[in-house]
């Protein structure tokens, strides 16, 4: 065995950059990874799918949890618009089979309102059956599209939560910043989840589920 | 007035598909069906809750922020709206002693 002691290692070929066993070294990237912006958390994020709506009737992801592998799961929505005008959107857990869980779904909601006419705050607490109520009375125009960001824990053998913090304008025009936390009341083991409108489809917005390794 | 179920129905175009892990999967007959019926379920109940509780939502739009209610109230008691003696009540005499701790430049 020997070793290659130099201060710099340059490329010979202009542009081609420096391959170590490999892995290609070029341009302050490793295999095309700014290495520069990473961070522990960047680093403990792995993407486990997306879906782009075009008019769907709902975005399901099934079967993304590993709890051996993942605490816990982020949710990205962003621009989420439906078809139609001030109806709510909504989502089921769901199980391994797989298939939405049929329990209560126990919500509590604040929400921060902005502009001409905003009113007071709200805050609420609710129980649906069968499904959990994310978002209420959001415009279809697509300039007041949701973004948000959802945490989810979903234990192999604990009760599913799903804890969302984002804005939107509603109906009225009113921008809102709302947190929501919705938890199943007895149903355990989720392993998916769905999200949909209760009436029309979802016009647009992109979906990304990470896991976040432990 | 809330619309009937068959009208709701018949002003949603059909459903195509749902995504799933990202991929697209198309409804079946059956499933547009049951997909239209359950939004004109859920379209109809919307709009008889809004008809039957709409206008709590309307007042707490339009209600002023918490503090400014309580400052409004403040003004009437101090304005002797409410008589002389709502001047020695705890509500009154808590928002007084905060506004005369901090008083606006002009006073």
């Amino acid at each position: 065995m020997s070793t290659v002691q130099v201060d710099t290692i340059n490329e010979s070929t202009t542009n081609a950059g420096v391959t170590v066993d490999g892995v290609l070294i070029k341009d302050g990237q490793v295999d095309g990874v700014d290495v520069s912006t990473l961070s522990v958390d960047t680093n403990n994020l792995v993407k486990l799918s997306s879906a782009t709506a075009s008019n769907s009737t709902d975005i399901t992801f099934d079967n993304f949890v590993d709890n051996s592998v993942y605490a816990s799961y982020l949710l990205y929505i962003e621009n989420h618009t439906p078809q139609n005008n001030a109806n709510n959107l909504w989502m089921t857990f769901r199980n391994s089979s797989p298939a939405d869980f049929t329990d209560s779904y126990l919500g509590a909601y604040y929400e921060r309102r902005v502009g001409a006419g905003a009113g007071t705050d709200a805050e609420g607490k609710q129980t649906n059956t069968n499904y959990g109520d994310v978002w209420g009375g959001q415009t279809s125009t697509t300039a007041n599209t949701l973004s948000a960001t959802a945490i989810l824990h979903m234990p192999d053998s604990g009760l599913a939560r799903l804890h969302i913090d984002g804005s939107l304008k509603n109906s009225g025009n009113i921008h809102m910043w709302i947190r929501r936390d919705i938890i199943t009341n007895t149903a355990t083991g989720a392993k998916g989840i769905k999200l949909y409108q209760a009436s029309g489809n979802i016009t647009s917005g992109v979906y990304t589920i990470f896991g976040v390794k432990k | 007035m809330a619309q009937s179920l068959e009208e709701i129905k018949a002003s949603f175009e059909a459903p195509t598909h749902r995504l799933v892990d990202g991929v697209q999967v198309d409804l079946t007959a059956e499933e547009i069906e049951e997909t239209l019926n359950m939004w004109a379920d859920n379209e109809l109940a919307r709009q008889l809750d809004e008809e039957a509780n709409g206008y709590k939502t309307a007042r707490q739009m339009s209600y002023p922020q918490i503090a400014e209610q309580l400052d409004k109230l403040f003004h009437d008691i101090d304005g002797g709206l409410l008589g002389e003696d709502a001047k020695t009540g705890s509500l009154y005499l808590a928002l007084k002693e905060v506004k005369d701790n901090n008083p606006k430049p002009s006073e």
